[in-house]
C-alpha cells in the first residue's frame, strides 16, 4: 500500500481515487512553474478501473482539462473491483469513449497483456500528455484474489475457464518465447540476483535494527 | 503576506472574483495575481490538488467561503494531508482557511465550525484566531508549519469592532472568559456587564486548538493564561455546539471549577428568530460567570445584542 521511491518520483495511495488528485495538484504545480514543455515532465496516476466510479476522478479530469495540464492517467482494468465485476458498477458504453470530453488523447491496450502494445500505447500517451490530459486504459487480468495470493477461483464471482484462458496468455510468458533459451536464463538470474540481495539487504537492516533498538 | 513569500499560492472558488472573498484576497491578487488561482468546485479533488502543490514546491492555502464546504475533501484531509509527513518522512506545508458563517440566514449547513473535530485530527494544527494579534499568530505559523494547518475564520468577526478589545488587561481577575471563534465578541459584553456589578472578569480567547490555553489575554502582551494554575474559575464559551470535544481534550482536572457555554445541540434555523435563541448570548455568559463567583442571584444583567454582520453572505 505504501511502495515508496523518491529518487523515482514514485508514491502510493491507499485510498481509491486519491492518487489522481494529487497527480493533477502536481500537474498543475509543473504548469504554474513554468516547468510544463514538449519532452519535459508529466504527472502520471495509475488507477484500477474502479477509479472513474469516484468523483474525483472526473473532478481532476475537469482541471485538467481546462488548464490543459501535463496529466497522464493510466487505468489497468482487470474487471473486476475486489470481486465486483465491472458491468455491475459502470455503463455498458466503454471507458475510452466516456473520457473523451476530457482528455485530448485516449490510448488503449486491449488485447489483455501485451508488452508490446502496452509499451508503444505508454510511449504514445505520454508524449500526447506534455500538452494536455491524456489517458492510456490497459485491460489486463488478475489471476489471484485482490488481496494476497490466494487461488480464489471457488469462490463463485468469477469462471475458473476464465482464469485458465488468462493464465495460458501470460505477457511474461510469452514475451519468453520472443528471446532464446540463453537468453532468457541470463536475464531469470539476473532477475533472482536481484531479489536475493533485496532479502539480504532487508536481513541485514532487521540485525542491525534488533543491535540499536534496546526495546527488541 | 503572499509577496513576502514566493512560494505561497492562493487558491479556491471566489479568491479571484472581485468580491474577493468578502475582500480578504482582493490585496494578494493585486500584489501576486499570477498566485491567486480560482478554480472549479471540486472540493475533494482540490484537497488532494493541495498535496501535489506542495510536492512541486509550492505552498498552498485552499479558501472555503463556508467551512461546510471543506467537508467533501475530508477524506484527504485525513488521510492525504495529515499523514503525509509521517507515511513519507517529508512536509506538507499546506493550509485550508475556512470561514464560518452566523446572522443574515446563514441557516443549519453553512454557520457551523469543525474545529472540534479537526483537532481531533492526528496530524493536523487546527487555529480558529478571533483577535488580531492571534491572527497574526496564526499567520506566521502557517508560512512556517511543515505540516497541514486548518485555520477557521469567523465571517462575524469581519465587521467588528476590534477596538474594543483594548481595554485593560486584569492580573488576578474572578474569572476568566475562554470563548472560541467569534463568541468572543459576546463574552467581550459579558465581561462588562460583569464589571458593571463589581465581578472583575478577563476574556482569553481560545485560538490553537491543540493548545487551547496558551492565549492572548484580550488587551495584555501575555501568551500565557494563568489562571489555570491560579484555580480561577473558568467559563468556555462557543458559537456551536461542539464544546464536549474540546473539554475533554483540554484535560481539566475533575472538579475544576469549570463552565461551558455553547449552542444549542440541534441543527440552525435560518430566521433571525431562531438564530438569537440557538447561539449563547451575552447574558447567559454573564449569568454562568456570575453563579461562579457568588452565592447570590445573579443580577438582572441588560444588554442589547447588536448583530455586527449584516450580509450579505
Amino acid at each position: 500500500m505504501y511502495l515508496e521511491d523518491k529518487q523515482a518520483g514514485i508514491t502510493c495511495f491507499a485510498i481509491v481515487g486519491h492518487c489522481i488528485s494529487v497527480a493533477a495538484g502536481y500537474a498543475w504545480g509543473l504548469q504554474i512553474s513554468g516547468l510544463q514543455k514538449v519532452a519535459g515532465p508529466v504527472a502520471v496516476a495509475w488507477l484500477g478501473d474502479s477509479a472513474p466510479e469516484t468523483g474525483q476522478f472526473w473532478e481532476s479530469l475537469n482541471l485538467a482539462a481546462t488548464h490543459s495540464l501535463p496529466l497522464l492517467i493510466v487505468i489497468e482494468d482487470n474487471g473486476y473491483a475486489t470481486q465486483t465485476p465491472l458491468a455491475q458498477r459502470q455503463p455498458g458504453a466503454p471507458l475510452e469513449r466516456r473520457l473523451l470530453h476530457n482528455v485530448s488523447s485516449v490510448s488503449v491496450a486491449d488485447d489483455r497483456n501485451g508488452v508490446e502494445n502496452v509499451w508503444a500505447g505508454a510511449r504514445e500517451a505520454r508524449a500526447a500528455a506534455e500538452i494536455g490530459p491524456a489517458a492510456l486504459i490497459v485491460r489486463t487480468y488478475r489471476y489471484c484474489a485482490h488481496v494476497g495470493m490466494e487461488d480464489d477461483g471457488a469462490w463463485g464471482y468469477r469462471p475458473q475457464a476464465e482464469i485458465d484462458a488468462a493464465r495460458k496468455r501470460d505477457p511474461v510468458e510469452a514475451l519468453a518465447t520472443s528471446v532464446t533459451v540463453e537468453a532468457r536464463g541470463t536475464i531469470e538470474a539476473e532477475v533472482d540476483a536481484e531479489i536475493q540481495n533485496v532479502f539480504n539487504w532487508a536481513e541485514a537492516r532487521a540485525r542491525m535494527e534488533r543491535v540499536t533498538n534496546p526495546l527488541s | 503576506m503572499i509577496a513576502g513569500d514566493p512560494r505561497l499560492l492562493l487558491l479556491g472558488a471566489g479568491v479571484a472574483d472581485p468580491k474577493g472573498i468578502f475582500g480578504t484576497t482582493l490585496g494578494a491578487r493585486e500584489a501576486a495575481p499570477g498566485r491567486v488561482l480560482e478554480t472549479p468546485l471540486s472540493e475533494n479533488m482540490l484537497t488532494g490538488a493541495l498535496a501535489g502543490l506542495a510536492l512541486v514546491g509550492w505552498r498552498p492555502v485552499l479558501v472555503h467561503a463556508r467551512s461546510e464546504f471543506a467537508l467533501l475533501g475530508m477524506s484527504h484531509i485525513v488521510d492525504t494531508l495529515a499523514k503525509w509527513k509521517w507515511l513519507h518522512c517529508e512536509p506538507m506545508p499546506v493550509t485550508l482557511r475556512l470561514l464560518v458563517g452566523r446572522g443574515w440566514g446563514q441557516g443549519p449547513t453553512h454557520s457551523q465550525s469543525f474545529h472540534a473535530w479537526f483537532a481531533s485530527v492526528t496530524g493536523l494544527r487546527t487555529l480558529y484566531p478571533s483577535t488580531p494579534d492571534a491572527y497574526d499568530e496564526a499567520l506566521a505559523i502557517i508560512t512556517k508549519a511543515d505540516a497541514p494547518t486548518i485555520l477557521i475564520e469567523s465571517r462575524r468577526l469581519h465587521e467588528a469592532d476590534m477596538t474594543r478589545l483594548a481595554f485593560d488587561a486584569m492580573g488576578s481577575p474572578d474569572v476568566a472568559l475562554a470563548p472560541v471563534g467569534d463568541s468572543l465578541l459576546d463574552a467581550l459584553d459579558a465581561a462588562a456587564m460583569l464589571a458593571a456589578h463589581g465581578v472583575r472578569a478577563s476574556v482569553w480567547p481560545i485560538w490553537d486548538l491543540q493548545n487551547p490555553w496558551c492565549a492572548f489575554e484580550v488587551g495584555a502582551e501575555s501568551v500565557t493564561a494563568p489562571y489555570l494554575a491560579a484555580g480561577i474559575p473558568v467559563v468556555i464559551t462557543e458559537s456551536v455546539p461542539a464544546m464536549l470535544c474540546l473539554t475533554a481534550q483540554c484535560g481539566f482536572p475533575p472538579g475544576r471549577n469549570v463552565s461551558v457555554m455553547c449552542a444549542n445541540p440541534a441543527p440552525l434555523g435560518s430566521a433571525p428568530q431562531i438564530e438569537a435563541r440557538w447561539y449563547p448570548t451575552a447574558i447567559q455568559i454573564a449569568s454562568a460567570a456570575w453563579a461562579m463567583v457568588s452565592r447570590q442571584a445573579p443580577p438582572e444583567f441588560r444588554h442589547r445584542a447588536t448583530e455586527v454582520f449584516h450580509g450579505p453572505f
